[in-house]
């Protein structure tokens, strides 16, 4: 989509008109699903976290002035969404645990025995072990591939600090990994 | 030459081409020599190449209807939603925001308030404290009833003695009169009738304290070298008011040393 038709939909929106609301979904959904479910790592929780995003975006799309790209935007409420999803997992009990197939819980047993395990499985698994922020640098920066400079802006922070957690988030995934070395 | 540690940090802005000319060269000669960094530069371009590789699209696995009741549902809760309270609800998500990436900002921030407040409450005790200490403050409003009636006779004595001093008062001829030790001592009186203005009395001797602040105040503001004529009008309201009368009334009604305790009597 051009800036300016996306810049006209978000003054449209703004205005109250629906239409252009729900064309601002359609363009972005599936993209804050992507983004949503690399962070919470399963499709109950990504469809929630899209969802409330674009709740959270159509009620403070009056106060958003334009001073960071509308994506940049997104990407911000998703990861603060996302990230309370990610403490509120913490909280349930065991039992409620919300493991979808495409997040396979690294058990010990499978850690030892990594047959049908491939490293793409680990890496993932990995991932969603990393404290949060390290893990918000490492998906944005290696899955979405955005810039540094971009996710130094969806955080609020300099490039140097998202270097600084990318570096300590590999060396800890590396830890986490060391185990398949011995293969 | 560089260390181990230092070039193994610098391997992955090497792989991402993010590396000055000066580094790049280095680790290049270094790997050349070393196996253990070029194994690790293996490692890390696989762990990397997995990242890229993890499934960047899950919603490429999700059918249109999907899409259409995902819309349906977002606009069910956006109804909803609406009949929430809005304006809270972007204030909480700065502070939110504001909390999860500046972290230490806002624990410095939280710090100062909290060092601020106890600043403030320590500055109140000690000014509390001062205030308590300093005569004719406001604080002092409140002062013990015993406290205020031993003060109201001390005034009123003290008041008598002048105005008594002022009536015999004999200035020798062709000398003018001196008054300034009058003019201080009613100035002290003037001070102390203000203060005393501020504590519970009754009627009486409030309207005591009127009547004597008015010569009090015409003697404070009475000139070094001040005639004779003056005194006369002075002495002349004394007379009138009957000043002394009232006060000696006034002295019994104060007067603490009178009383003894009940005990003392048996």
């Amino acid at each position: 989509m051009p800036a300016a038709d996306e810049q006209q939909l978000i003054v449209q929106a703004k205005d109250g008109n629906h239409t252009a609301f729900r064309h601002l979904v359609e363009r972005y959904m599936r993209h804050a699903y992507n983004i949503a479910y690399s962070f919470v790592g399963n499709h109950d929780d990504a469809q929630d976290v899209a969802q409330e995003t674009f709740v959270r975006i159509h009620r403070s799309l009056s106060s958003f002035r334009g001073d960071a790209e509308f994506s940049t935007w997104m990407y911000r409420i998703i990861m603060n969404v996302s990230l309370n999803r990610l403490h509120e997992q913490k909280r349930r009990p065991q039992g409620e645990m919300v493991t979808s197939d495409a997040v396979k819980p690294l058990t010990d047993s499978q850690a030892g025995d990594p047959v049908g395990f491939d490293l793409q499985d680990h890496v993932e698994q990995a991932i969603h072990k990393l404290p949060a922020l390290q893990r918000a640098v490492v998906i944005l920066r290696h899955i979405d591939g955005l810039s540094t400079k971009e996710v130094s802006e969806i955080l609020r922070c300099s490039e140097g600090t998202v270097k600084t957690h990318l570096h300590r988030g590999l060396k800890k995934m590396r830890t986490m990994l060391d185990f398949l070395k011995d293969e | 030459m560089k260390t181990h540690s230092t070039v193994q940090k610098l391997l992955y802005e090497y792989l991402n081409g993010e590396i000055t000319e000066v580094d790049r060269n280095a680790v290049r000669n270094h790997l050349a020599s070393c196996e253990k960094c070029s194994v690790e530069l293996e490692r890390l371009k696989d762990e990397l190449k997995a990242l890229d590789q993890l499934q960047a699209n899950p919603s490429d696995h999700l059918s249109s209807e999907y899409w259409d009741s995902f819309i349906l549902d977002l606009e069910r809760r956006i109804q909803s939603d609406r009949s929430r309270v809005r304006a809270s609800v972007s204030l909480w998500e700065t502070v939110e925001t504001f909390w999860m990436y500046h972290r230490s900002l806002a624990i410095s921030l939280s710090s100062a308030a909290i060092l601020l407040f106890l600043s403030i409450g320590v500055m109140k005790t000690v000014l509390d404290h001062w205030a308590e200490r300093t005569p004719g403050t406001v604080a002092q409003q409140q002062a013990p009833v015993d406290t205020v009636r031993s003060e109201l006779n001390q005034y009123f004595r003290k008041s008598k003695i002048l105005l008594v001093g002022l009536t015999n008062m004999k200035v020798p001829e062709g000398q003018p009169p001196d008054f300034s030790v009058e003019r201080d001592a009613s100035r002290k009186l003037l001070h102390q009738a203000r203060y005393l203005k501020n504590q519970p009395l009754d009627m009486r001797s409030a309207e005591l304290i009127d009547d004597l602040q008015r010569i009090q105040l015409a003697l404070a503001n009475m000139k070094d070298e001040g005639s004779l004529s003056n005194v006369e009008i002075v002495n002349a309201g004394i007379r009138q008011e009957n000043l002394l009368f009232k006060i000696r009334m006034a002295e019994a009604q104060y007067d603490t040393s009178r009383f003894v305790p009940v005990g003392n009597n048996f």
